[in-house]
Formats: structure tokens, sequence, C-alpha cells
């Protein structure tokens, strides 16, 4: 299902509204699985809130007894409402980047308002990542889904903040600090596109990002295939093989046994799942390494031997084990020149979401776009 | 060596020279604003008089005058022609290079000349829209550099311009 509904006039330029005590600045990583919010005030330097929410929307189902779902909320957020699976219709309103579901989208965005500014007094202006070529209706969705709720937005592709919420503030000019706006290439892994970006100092063009239509949810759907053919009628649920996956997915030569163990039919079972973990994973390097090295021969031969240096991999993909040294082999084997892929931390989560607020602190008044109804 | 068809220019005190002179800023004052072309007779011969006056009467005359204004004009009008496919070219050019450097207003760009809609110049065809927007892919080289942040907002705010133009 997509929007059709017209496109919002976006400006530059006020409408006359009401006069708001206070601006909150946000930071909004919209995740197809997870996303991420960090807040502070405009003019400040904190961060006052930061989170990360799954991406599920939770419609509680008719005729459920009153206390069952705390507060008796018709709709629940992220953790809650996947703690209420068996009570709620669940939606996940972001697929492969893009929102598909636009009324569970906007849900989504009041509740993110919501958390930044529970009272519902304060103009909020939002800097939202979106997938690297990400196209105008995909722009305009976003649009749609915060009109009425944010005041002012800004789209910025997720790879370009995730570059810059690597960047390490505190350190620019510090001899020996590789400064990665200035020249590195991201490998941004999520849920449902693996963005890869060169990033050299000005803003990437449409030939410097290419985003591929397979992550960690296409892993999800190869290892579900593999696993229901190894064992048929295991039962096990979506969200059940995504935990497998987080917690033993793994690139490079396949390793076996990793035995898994799973509850099917209420019974305790170890499954062998070396094979299916390793061949569903792999297929995510097939599949991102000719955008690598497209981007790598994008780049001038001054400075593509730092750049080499500076293959950094985030999102969720970047926890799946082996992948910056799998990476880092296969460019040395095709001859490469000494490159170093490195992997961005346990900070990954929240890379899009720092960037996106620190573009944010860093916007000038005429660059935040109005939302006008 | 080719036997010249025009009188040579390069006498720099010369009458010929100094009618030349006269009658290329004409042409260029008209091209700059299209209001002053209305004039551009009477200046024409207002310039054919001042010659006259300073190097003697038979100096230079009607005929010169026509050669001269002939030449000038089609110089002028050629090199509007010129700079106007030029200058979106070489902007596009340079944004790839300094994308939030280079920031040309719509209003400082060259209106068309009148000489690229007259019908009398050749005409050459509209930039095709990889011409318009997208510069060819280069090889990449990093600013040595940084940008502020802001700055590399108004490269992407630039780029998601040129492409709601295509």
């Amino acid at each position: 299902m997509s929007t059709t509904n017209p496109p919002i006039p976006a400006s530059n330029t006020p409408a006359a509204r009401p006069a708001k005590s206070k601006t909150i600045l946000i930071g909004f990583d919209l995740g197809t699985n997870k996303s991420c919010v960090l807040a502070g005030s405009a003019g400040s330097t904190d961060i006052a809130i930061s989170k990360v929410v799954p991406s599920v929307v939770g419609y509680v189902k008719e005729g459920i007894v009153d206390g069952i779902i705390a507060g008796n909320n018709p709709i629940l957020f992220g953790e809650d409402a996947l703690k209420n699976l068996l009570h709620v219709n669940l939606i996940q309103p972001i697929t492969e980047g893009v929102i598909t579901r636009p009324d569970a989208a906007k849900d989504f965005f009041r509740h993110i308002r919501s958390i930044v500014d529970p009272s519902n007094s304060s103009e909020i202006r939002a800097v939202v990542g979106i997938p690297a070529n990400a196209d105008q209706k995909a722009r305009e969705d976003i649009r749609q889904c915060a009109l009425g709720v944010f005041d002012r937005i800004l789209l910025i592709p997720e790879p370009f903040l995730a570059a810059l919420g690597f960047r390490d503030d505190t350190r620019l000019g510090q001899p020996g600090y590789v400064d990665p706006v200035t020249n590195s290439l991201f490998i941004d892994i999520g849920g449902g596109t693996s963005d890869i970006c060169l990033v050299q100092g000005y803003f990437p063009s449409r030939e410097d990002q290419i985003s591929i239509p397979f992550a960690g949810d296409a892993i999800d759907e190869l290892l579900q295939t593999e696993l229901n053919r190894l064992y048929p009628n295991n039962g096990l649920s979506h969200l059940k093989v995504r935990e497998i996956k987080e917690t033993n997915s793994y690139v490079g030569p396949i390793r076996k046994p990793i035995d898994v163990r799973v509850i099917i039919g209420g019974k305790a079972h170890n499954l062998d799942l070396g094979e299916a973990l390793g061949n569903s994973a792999n297929a995510l390097i097939d599949k991102i390494y000719p955008a690598l090295t497209t981007l790598i021969s994008r780049a001038s031969s001054d400075s593509v031997v730092t750049l080499l240096q500076n293959i950094i991999v985030t999102g969720g993909g970047s926890q799946i084990k082996g992948i910056d040294t799998v990476l880092q082999k296969r460019l040395a084997d095709d001859g490469y020149e000494s490159p170093k892929v490195k992997l961005a931390g346990q900070d990954y989560k929240r890379y899009v979401a720092l960037g996106a607020l620190k573009a944010a602190r860093a916007a000038r008044e005429n660059q935040w776009q109005y939302l006008l109804s | 060596m080719i036997a010249p068809t025009f009188k040579a220019a390069s006498t720099a005190d010369s009458p010929w020279a100094e009618l030349v002179r006269l009658c290329r800023q004409i042409c260029i004052d008209s091209e700059r604003d299209p209001e002053k072309r209305s004039n551009s007779g009477l200046l024409f011969s207002r310039a054919l008089s001042d010659v006259q006056s300073r190097f003697g009467a038979t100096s230079v005359g009607e005929a010169d005058l026509e050669k001269i204004i002939a030449t000038e004009a089609n110089r002028v009008a050629d090199a509007a022609v010129t700079a106007e496919l030029l200058l979106p070219k070489l902007v596009a050019a340079l944004r790839t290079q300094m994308p939030t450097v280079i920031s040309v207003p719509a209003a400082t760009m060259p209106a068309p000349s009148p000489a690229a809609t007259s019908g009398t110049t050749p005409q050459f065809p509209p930039p095709s829209p990889a011409e318009k927007g997208t510069p060819p892919p280069s090889r990449k080289s990093p600013r040595a550099a940084p940008m502020n942040v802001a700055d590399l907002i108004d490269g992407m705010l630039d780029q998601d311009k040129n492409e709601n133009r295509r």
C-alpha cells in the first residue's frame, strides 16, 4: 500500500501560526525495524532525549478486557507493542526504508513527538534520515506523515548523516585524526536497505550513493526459507528468526556446527544453523561488494588510497560477525591498495540520528522546510 | 598572408579604431539593455560626428560607419549567444567541484539575448536534461578542508532543486 495524497506544499517561508514557547530539535533515524530519536533544545548542545524505538505500531484488538493493556491505550508503540503481540494488530509502517503504511507511520511520528515534547507546547524541527537515492514519492510520504506533527523538517540521506554522526567533533584538526566527512566510504546496512556512500567533504551527489534493497530483512527471509527447508513445520516466528540472526549471524567460510536452542511445540531443540546463517549473510556480501567497488572507482586517484583506509560499516549489519574482515580481504584479494574496513562500533544505532541532530543544530533558518496544509 | 577584407583596427588613435571602439560600446549597451536599442541610430551618428570633428571630416564616412556597425553588431551578438550557452554549463561544472560555493541565483543569469531569439543568428539546441542538471560522472576528489554543515546542507538543497527542475 502506498500514499496517493497530493504533494504537501513545502515552503521555506513561514505561514501565520501561533507562537510556541520553545523550539526542540530532533535527529530522527526512521528505520525499517528500529528508529532512533535524539532531541535537544535549540541553542543548547545537550541531548535531552536519546531513544531507540522498534518501528512498529500495535493497534489493540477489539474486546480486550480492561487492564490487560497498561493505561487501556488503544495504540501501542515499539517495545510496548511487541510485548503485547497477542493483543494487538502489529503494523510495520516502513518497508525497505520507505513508508508503506502511512496511517501507522503518522501515528508513529505522533508517538515520537510525544516522547520529545509531552506537553505538546514546543515548536518541533526534525531532521529525518532517508535512504540514499530515496525518490520524490518517498520524500513526499514522509512530509505527509510529518504534517501536523512536526513544524519544520529537513530530509537528508542516511549514509551522509551516519558520517556526520560518526565524526568526532572534539578531535577535528588533531594530528592523526581522519575526519570521516572529508574522505570516507560509508556502508550503512539497515533493515530494509544497504546504503553505500562516498563522503568527500561536499554533499554526496546521486553518483556518490548507491542504495540496495537488500539488508537485514532480506537476510531474515533467506534464513527463514533455509530453516523451513531444513526443519519443516518449525513454527518459528519472523521475530524469532530475526533474533537468531542478530545473535549468530556471520559472513565468510561456513562455520559448523552452530547450535541454536529454540522452543518448537513447547519442547527445546538444538538446531545446527551454521550453514543457513552463513549462506544467508554471505548473500549480503555478494550484493554490496559490487556497489562498493563501483564507488571506489569513482574516487580520484589522488584520494583513493586514503579512501581505502576509511571504509566504515555501520547500521545493524555492522554487527554481523566478520563483515569487516571479509570485505577487507575481498578488496585486498582483488588488488586494492591496503584497504582497511572498520566497524562503526557499538553506538551504530545512533549515528544517523546523531548526524541528523548535528544537522538540525547547524541548519540555517532558511534551510528548514515548513509543512503547509 | 590573407588579405584583410576589413580595415585593421589596431592603430590606437586612428579615426577608424576610434569609431570601431565607440560603435562596439553602443552595440554592447544595446545588448545589455534593449531599451537603448531605439536610440542606437542616433548614437552611431553622434559617434561618427565626434570622430570626424577630432580627426577631420574626411577621416571616416557613412560607408565606413555602416561597415563597422554591421561587423560590431555581429560580434557582440555572437558573444552574447556564446555566453548564454556557456554560463549554465560552467555553473554546473563548477557546482560539481564546489557544489555549495557556486550558487547563481536565477536573477543573475543572463536573460536570453535578443540575438539568440531574433532568428537572425543560428540557434543552438537547448542542453539535454543531462547537460542541464547532472554533470557527467567524474572521478571525485575530496575537498582539502571539510565545509561546515550548513554549507553541506546547501549543497543538498541545490541538488534537490536540480532534481525537481528535471
